[in-house]
């Protein structure tokens, strides 16, 4: 269950910050002000400081136009102890470009620290509605923390040729790549796609800050590595209407005329004016979707336009929970859940490299360009993958059977997703790997888990035990390796897919 | 693959390596960009009539047994040892200290100023000589696995050369002139203050590299320091190695990770098997090789190394001996060390650290003159002044600090000699920047990587390269001051290159 906050505290702790913003330095605030930079509903923040008002903790202005801090108030700025007024910046988290959006909507009060920004992890007290909605109609996402790097110049096809296990000789303007890329040993450092926006201009996403290691790989190259996390907000709409809330919500943009990964640029809004937006036939969902990519201050016209166009085909924003559920039935792995970074594996036998973490596929060593890590890729084709993650599906009715143990039915339905890796065994046997991410899809009503095994252990078929919490014991479930993706619609990759494919 | 191996870059380490692997009858080709040969060791005609070393002029930690191998002394080289190593002028505030290679000169003089000291000078001397004995053998060959234990079993040595250099002199002297002099002896070209930790490690090498069983003296070449490197050519040239100059490198050629050869700037493309450079590693490979064939970890490393110890050069035509006050003609002939105390140079170190001239530049300063009158008209003088401890990014540039730079330094040169500003008839001044682009000097550190023990030995010039060992690669050797065991005018680097070379 999410967490909550003690019922009304929330409202003492936003009253509270607000107080804190009448300091003798800064006297004076108008209500528009105030409820921009506490991120609150302009209707709550008046509500608030009505409150503050009336208690004789602030005034008004001579015009009544604005608040205004009262000396000597107890309370106000001057009297309650703040790091900020000791000249220190408090460590506050930072908010994408659609929190104030977000941060309405947000009912349950649960956020999530990704990347150091406060993230909804569901707007609704259980993610739920938010997955079926991802499933069903359209969710949107925001999925504003990844960092994001554009690379520009002559030579930013030939970095990315070079840091990239991908062959981006053969990367079009339009197109997206997904990509691995390694350390000079082939382990895998990151996942992420990269958008060719120009001949000359790419724009990488990442899990993870990677701005060193790009310009050290591209030293001496006519290129240039700009983090432009900050100036860009995305929001991921995904599901089976999200084509028809897309095409609804901008201008200019043939999405019939968009295939799976292709790219393309057009304006907010049904009409002209809302700024210029940047779509990408993309996501982490295994559905039908794409992703938006707008500079920071077009964000709220963006989610303005995408929430107005969904009205009509049952559009939620979605949280986090909702999102990690939807990546495990599309069978994607997580960085630092499915696999750990080379970058920060503390110990050697963390490491993984592409093929071991279920990239393979993204490993080119018939490229042309010399990537780094190639040398080491080239030696583990001879010797093969040591490890191979495997889609694992729980035997339902020995679940049922050991929960049944302690007189449960199995508490496994109804829960996000969990990450906190168990062991995978032979068939009574010895460990052969961990399981990384499972969960229980309403979708499939299946007892799902991404695992990542001994290469030899891995054949579709097999057959596997994990381990699985029954109340406070640990047991061992029989589970069978499965096809991967677990969930895989045709309208996924779909050309010009319409409302009705496989809904 | 060719047989034959190119050398990139004519100073003096090129030139080693250039005679000796000549000698042992292997095809070389030495590759120079400037007219002249010698590099930061090169004597050229900064002021009419005068010949100017632009760089190092002190043949002192030269290998003896490296100019006897080469037959220097046949190929025109002459030594002249100055009778002095190092002199501390006295000022009104201060008194004058001569060092001497004889431990005997140096006390009696010391007694003058300090009786404590002068009892402390010659077990200082040997302690000194016996430490620098030990790390000797470590920085005259290629190093090997089982120096890293000589090292560790020698604890007093390992504190003594991680530790700042004040600290440990200031345990055993009292006067500021002679605790100068001795810093000034280690700290050239160092960009460190003698408070900073790791300083031991410079007077150590200085003293392992002159001679281990008394401080290093002054040495001389007749002509200047140039007439080692033309002695060195000689030599090479008659082993039948082909020496080049005006022929600038702008490309080592690599072909599957295999040096292939080198590229000149005018497109001439020479074939080689191997190639030794010694221009800094920064230029080896980050501009004469590319990152793009380097791991990118490796790049890191090298963009990790510090080049800090940016100088300028201040050549003065005198009319004239200046007077250098307390110091008599035969104590001018070595270093000339302008500091009352440790401290102004520290000070000096503090100011390049925040990029500003300091209020009061750190000057060593040379009279070549005084051994050599061949080096200026009859009757003149020569001054090398070398301003140490510069920033090489001066707050506001180099051009608008170089007339604040020469004000500095007559200010402090009149304060030491009086009178020398009127003996002046000429100058000549060679900034940090003009290190960089005439020279190569990258920042304009003249020993091609800070001289500390975080950039020396196995760590020289990155913890994955040091010469002898492979590089990333195939067929690449280091051979220039930012290699092992590091700057200087010890024919070291470009000796140890030839003989890892041979060796395979």
């Amino acid at each position: 269950m999410p967490r909550r906050a003690p019922q009304g505290t929330q409202a003492v702790q936003r009253a509270l910050a607000l107080l804190r913003s009448f300091t003798p330095e800064a006297p004076e605030h108008r209500l528009s002000d105030l409820a921009a930079s506490h991120g609150l509903h302009p209707s709550t923040a008046h509500r608030l400081l009505g409150v503050l008002e009336a208690e004789g903790l602030i005034g008004r202005s001579p015009d009544s136009q604005a608040y205004r801090w009262l000396p000597g108030a107890p309370g106000a700025g001057d009297a309650v102890p703040s790091t900020r007024r000791n000249g220190l910046r408090p460590l506050e988290p930072l908010r994408t470009p659609f929190h104030r959006r977000t941060a309405e909507l947000c009912e349950s009060d649960a956020w999530r620290d990704w990347s150091g920004y406060t993230c909804v992890e569901t707007y609704e007290p259980t993610p739920e509605r938010e997955y079926w909605a991802v499933r069903n109609a359209a969710g949107l996402i925001d999925v504003s923390p990844l960092f994001k790097y554009e690379i520009t110049g002559a030579d930013a096809e030939r970095l990315l040729d070079r840091v990239m296990t991908r062959d981006f000789s053969k990367s079009r303007t339009g197109r997206v790549m997904y990509t691995s890329w390694c350390n000079e040993e082939g382990h895998l450092l990151q996942d992420g796609n990269v958008q060719r926006l120009a001949g000359e201009r790419f724009l990488v996403s990442a899990a993870e800050p990677c701005l060193r290691w790009f310009e050290d790989c591209g030293r001496g190259m006519d290129v240039e590595v700009r983090d432009v996390s900050e100036e860009i907000g995305v929001l991921a709409l995904q599901g089976p209407r999200a084509r028809a809330v897309a095409e609804a919500a901008t201008t200019g943009i043939d999405f019939g005329a968009m295939r799976y990964f292709d790219l393309a640029a057009g304006e907010v809004g049904p009409g002209a004016g809302g700024g210029p937006v940047t779509v990408t036939r993309t996501g982490y969902t295994g559905d039908l979707g794409y992703e938006f990519w707008v500079a920071a201050g077009h964000a709220e016209a963006l989610w303005d336009a995408l929430v107005e166009a969904g009205r009509d085909h049952g559009l939620l924003p979605a949280g986090l929970l909702a999102l990690d559920m939807v990546r495990v039935e599309a069978g994607l792995v997580l960085i630092d859940v499915d696999y750990v970074s080379a970058a920060h594996a503390e110990i050697e036998v963390l490491k993984v490299t592409p093929a071991e973490a279920g990239l393979g596929f993204t490993v080119k060593l018939d490229k042309e360009a010399d990537f780094v890590g190639r040398r080491a890729l080239e030696l583990e084709l001879d010797r093969g993958p040591a490890w191979a993650v495997v889609g694992l599906e729980v035997d339902w009715f020995e679940l049922e059977r050991l929960w049944s143990e302690i007189d449960l039915r199995p508490q496994v339905v109804g829960q996000p997703a969990c990450r906190e890796p168990t062991p995978v065994f032979a068939p009574g046997g010895w460990q052969v790997g961990q399981c990384t991410s499972r969960f229980f899809s309403p979708l499939l009503k299946k007892y799902l888990g991404l695992a990542t095994v001994h290469a030899d252990a891995a054949a579709l078929g097999a057959e596997l035990d994990v381990e699985v919490a029954v109340g406070y014991g640990r047991r061992r479930a029989r589970a069978r390796v499965v096809r991967r993706p677990f969930f895989n619609p045709a309208r996924k990759t779909a050309v010009d897919p319409m409302p009705g494919v496989d809904e | 693959m060719s047989g034959r191996v190119a050398i990139v870059g004519g100073g003096h380490n090129g030139l080693v390596a250039a005679a000796l692997l000549a000698r042992s009858g292997r095809d070389v080709v030495l590759l120079e960009a400037r007219p002249e040969l010698g590099g930061l060791a090169s004597t050229r005609e900064l002021i009419p009539g005068h010949r100017v070393d632009a760089g190092s002029h002190d043949l002192g930690m030269f290998r003896r047994s490296v100019m006897e191998e080469l037959e220097l002394a046949g190929h025109g080289l002459e030594l002249i040892e100055a009778p002095a190593v190092a002199a501390v002028p006295a000022t009104a505030e201060s008194s004058s200290v001569v060092l001497w290679p004889e431990v005997a000169r140096t006390v009696e003089g010391l007694g003058e100023v300090s009786r404590r000291d002068a009892a402390a000078w010659p077990g200082f001397v040997f302690e000194l000589a016996e430490r620098a004995a030990a790390l000797e053998p470590l920085l005259s060959r290629p190093l090997e696995l089982a120096d890293m234990a000589r090292l560790l079993i020698a604890p007093e040595l390992m504190r003594a050369l991680s530790s700042p250099l004040e600290e440990s002199l200031r345990g055993r002297f009292e006067n500021p002139s002679l605790l100068a002099g001795l810093c000034g002896v280690a700290l050239p070209a160092t960009g460190l203050g003698p408070r900073a930790n790791g300083t031991g490690w410079p007077l150590l090498f200085h003293c392992a590299l002159g001679g281990s069983d008394r401080l290093a003296p002054v040495v001389r070449a007749q002509g200047g320091a140039g007439a080692l490197a033309s002695a060195l050519a000689a030599s090479a040239a008659a082993s039948g190695a082909e020496i080049r100059t005006g022929a600038a490198v702008s490309r080592i050629l690599v072909d599957s990770g295999r040096v292939a050869g080198v590229r000149l700037a005018d497109g001439e493309r020479i074939e080689a098997g191997a190639v030794i450079s010694t221009v800094t590693p920064s230029l080896t490979f980050l501009d004469l090789i590319g990152a793009a064939l380097l791991e990118p970890r490796f790049v890191r490393r090298l963009l990790n190394v510090k080049y800090r110890g940016a100088a300028a050069r201040l050549a003065l035509s005198l009319d004239g001996l200046p007077a250098f006050r307390g110091l008599e003609r035969p104590a001018l002939t070595g270093r000339i060390v302008l500091a009352e105390q440790p401290d102004d140079i520290e000070r000096a170190a503090d100011a390049a650290k925040y990029g500003r001239l300091p209020e009061r530049p750190w000057i060593e300063a040379a009279l070549p003159t005084a051994l050599d009158p061949s080096l200026a008209p009859a009757g003149r003088h020569l001054l090398l002044a070398t301003v140490h401890h510069l920033p090489f990014d001066l707050e506001g540039g180099w051009a608008a600090g170089r007339t604040e730079l020469l004000a500095r330094v007559a200010a402090e040169l009149e304060r030491w000699a009086p009178g020398i500003g009127a003996l002046v008839l000429d100058h000549a001044l060679l900034l940090p920047t003009d290190f960089e682009a005439e020279y190569g000097a990258t920042a304009g550190g003249l020993h091609h990587g800070e001289m500390n023990p975080s950039q020396s030995l196995w760590l020289r010039p990155t913890a994955s390269a040091w010469a002898g060992e492979p590089l990333p690669v195939a067929g690449l050797w280091l051979g220039g001051a930012g290699c092992h065991p590091g700057g200087g005018l010890t024919g070291l680097p470009g000796t140890i290159a030839a003989v890892s070379l041979l060796r395979g």
